[in-house]
C-alpha cells in the first residue's frame, strides 16, 4: 500500500505539468555468463534472488536490463523512475529508483522517494555495468542485502581550494524480502540514517561513510532458529550466553552500524580502487564483519584495461558464549574465529564501441570455513555491458 | 579484405589525430570572464554550473570529430571514459550530459546566448563568437 502510494506520487505528478515537460529515456544492459571451475557454487550478489554459478555455464545470475525515464518538470524539479529486470529474479521488473529531485540551488539537491541504499562507493550505479571497471564490485565486500530504501536524500557540493567535496545525508526505511546467505527468505525491516563525505583532489577521491540502523528487524528461518537456540542454551547452561545477546534475541532488535572508507586514485594509466567496510552488530557470532578489497588497473590503451583485485574478510565474534564444557566451547570458538577469507581476481575490460564494453574475470577465494563453501568458489565470468 | 579495411581505418584514425586542427572554446561576445582550462573542464563535466563571474553556464558539445579532440585535450578522457562518467551521473540522477549539436548549430546558439559555452574546430570560428582559448 505504502509502495503504491509512493509510485502514484512520483509518477502521477508528471501529467499535471505535461505541457512543458521534457522527457528522456535512457537504458543500460549487462549480459553476464559464468561458471565455477571447482565443485563449489558462487553467488554473485546476495541482494538478488538465489542466482548462483555452478559447473555449467549460466547466463541468469547477474544479467540485467535497466530503463530510466526522467521527466524534467521545471528546470529545478524532475521525476525519475528506473525499471530493472534481472535474470536472478526471473526477469520480473523491479523499481529500485522512483523519486522526485529538486535542485535547491547549484550546490544542493534533494531527492525523495525510492532511492538506492548508498552503503558502498559503487552502490548507486552497481547495476550499470558499463560504468564499472569490473563485471561487478568485489562480492566479498558488498554484503549488505539492501538494494533500495524509501526516504529522503540530500546531496551537497562545495569546494575548499583545490578540493571538491560532496556530502550526502540520507534517511529512510528498507522494507524488503531478499534471499539470505542460507538461501532462505530474509525479511528486512530497517530504519536507517546515514552520511557520507567524499573529498576529491585531482587524481584522488576518498569516501567516508557511516550509517546506523536505528530500528531493525531481520527474520529468516535460520536467524529465528538461532535466536531460539540461544534461549535454549541459556536455559540448559545458565549464565553461558552474553546477556546483551539474549536481550537482543528476545526483543527482536537487530540494530547495526555500518562504516566504510573508500579510495579511488587515478594516475592516467594506472588506477587504484579500495574499500574497507565494517558491518557491526553489538553482539553476535559474526558481530564485526570487516571486509576489504583493493583493485589495481592499468589502461594499456584507450580500449583495453586489465586489472587485479585482492580481497580479504575478517569477521570476529562480539558476544562470548561459554558453556563450561571445554569441547563445546572449543567448537564455538572455532566456529567464530576461523572466519578469515582471502581471495584474488584478475580480469579486464575491452571497449568495443563507445557504448559497448566486453569484460572477463577469473576469481578465486579461499577460507578456513568449510560450511560456507559457496563463497569460496573459483569462478570464471564474461560480460557484455551496453548503454542505450 | 576485412583486415585490410581495418588497417586502412586504423591508419586513417591515427593520422586524423595529427591532422585535426585545434579546438577553439567559444562563448558569447558579451562574456567578459577569464575562463581557465580548469573552469572549462569543470563546466563540461557538470562540476560547475556557472562562469567565474557568477552567471550561469550552459555547455554544449559537438557530435563530430573535434569532440574527441576536446575530450582528450581538455577533459583528459577517452570517448568510453566520458560515457562511463556520464552514465554514473545520469543513472543516479545527479546530472545530465550537455546537449550535443553540429558545429553550425553551436556557432548560432552561442552567438545568440550569453550563458552558453561550446567549442568548434578552430578553422570554423566565426566573427560573432568570442574565443576564450585554443587547445
Amino acid at each position: 500500500m505504502k509502495k503504491t502510494l509512493l509510485m502514484a506520487a512520483v509518477l502521477g505528478i508528471t501529467p499535471l505539468a505535461s505541457q512543458a515537460v521534457d522527457y528522456s529515456v535512457k537504458g543500460y544492459a549487462s549480459f553476464v555468463a559464468g561458471m565455477t571451475t571447482d565443485k563449489n557454487e558462487f553467488r554473485p550478489n546476495i541482494k538478488y534472488g538465489d542466482g548462483a554459478y555452478d559447473e555449467s555455464f549460466d547466463f541468469s545470475p547477474e544479467s540485467r536490463i535497466g530503463l530510466q525515464l526522467t521527466a524534467q518538470i521545471t528546470d529545478k524539479l524532475s521525476a525519475t523512475a528506473q525499471v530493472v529486470s534481472r535474470g536472478a529474479l526471473d526477469w520480473e521488473p523491479e523499481l529500485p529508483w522512483a523519486y522526485l529531485a529538486y535542485e535547491i540551488n547549484d550546490n544542493l539537491q534533494v531527492k525523495a522517494g525510492r532511492l538506492k541504499a548508498p552503503y558502498y562507493m559503487f552502490s548507486d550505479y552497481q547495476d550499470v555495468g558499463y560504468a564499472l571497471p569490473w563485471i561487478s564490485p568485489p562480492r566479498n565486500a558488498y554484503i549488505v542485502p539492501a538494494d533500495y530504501l524509501e526516504g529522503i536524500n540530500f546531496i551537497g557540493n562545495f569546494s575548499t581550494g583545490a578540493i571538491d567535496h560532496t556530502i550526502e545525508i540520507y534517511g529512510g526505511t528498507i522494507d524488503d524480502t531478499r534471499n539470505s546467505n542460507t538461501k532462505e527468505e530474509l525479511d528486512v525491516n530497517v530504519d536507517v540514517v546515514g552520511v557520507s563525505w567524499s573529498p576529491s583532489y585531482d587524481w584522488l577521491t576518498m569516501r567516508f561513510t557511516y550509517n546506523e540502523a536505528v530500528t531493525a528487524e531481520l527474520h529468516s528461518p535460520a536467524l529465528d532458529a538461532f535466536n531460539a537456540g540461544l534461549a535454549g542454551f541459556e536455559a540448559a547452561f545458565p549464565g553461558s550466553v552474553d546477556p546483551k545477546m539474549l536481550r537482543r534475541a528476545a526483543s527482536d532488535d537487530q540494530k547495526s552500524s555500518f562504516s566504510g572508507i573508500g579510495l579511488k586514485a587515478d594516475f592516467e594509466k594506472l588506477f587504484i580502487i579500495a574499500e574497507l567496510n565494517q558491518l557491526e552488530w553489538p553482539v553476535g557470532i559474526f558481530a564485526h564483519q570487516k571486509r576489504f578489497y583493493a583493485t589495481a588497473g592499468y589502461r594499456v590503451s584507450d580500449k583495453f584495461t586489465p586489472y587485479v583485485t585482492f580481497m580479504k574478510n575478517d569477521d570476529t565474534p562480539g558476544g562470548i558464549i561459554s558453556t563450561g564444557d571445554p569441547a563445546l566451547d572449543g567448537g564455538l570458538t572455532a566456529l567464530s574465529a576461523a572466519s578469515d577469507t582471502t581471495g584474488w581476481a584478475a580480469g579486464g575490460r575491452y571497449d568495443l564501441m563507445p557504448n559497448v564494453a566486453l569484460k572477463a574475470e577469473y576469481q578465486s577465494q579461499s577460507s578456513d570455513l568449510t560450511y560456507n563453501a559457496e563463497d569460496v568458489a573459483d569462478t570464471f565470468r564474461v560480460a557484455v555491458d551496453i548503454l542505450f | 579484405m576485412k583486415n585490410l579495411y581495418f588497417a586502412v581505418l586504423l591508419i586513417a584514425t591515427l593520422f586524423s589525430g595529427y591532422a585535426t586542427a585545434e579546438v577553439a572554446v567559444i562563448v558569447h561576445p558579451s562574456n567578459a570572464d577569464a575562463i581557465s582550462k580548469a573552469d572549462i573542464s569543470a563546466i563540461f563535466l557538470g562540476k560547475k554550473k556557472s562562469f567565474p563571474g557568477g552567471s550561469s553556464a550552459v555547455p554544449i558539445v559537438l557530435n563530430d570529430a573535434s569532440a574527441d579532440e576536446f575530450n582528450s585535450k581538455l577533459l583528459g578522457k577517452s570517448a568510453s571514459q566520458l560515457k562511463s562518467y556520464w552514465s554514473k551521473l545520469v543513472f543516479t540522477g545527479k546530472a545530465n550530459p550537455p546537449k550535443s549539436v553540429s558545429s553550425d548549430e553551436a556557432l548560432s546558439l552561442i552567438k545568440s546566448n550569453p550563458n552558453m559555452i561550446g567549442f568548434v574546430d578552430s578553422a570554423n570560428v566565426s566573427a560573432d563568437v568570442k574565443v576564450v582559448g585554443t587547445y
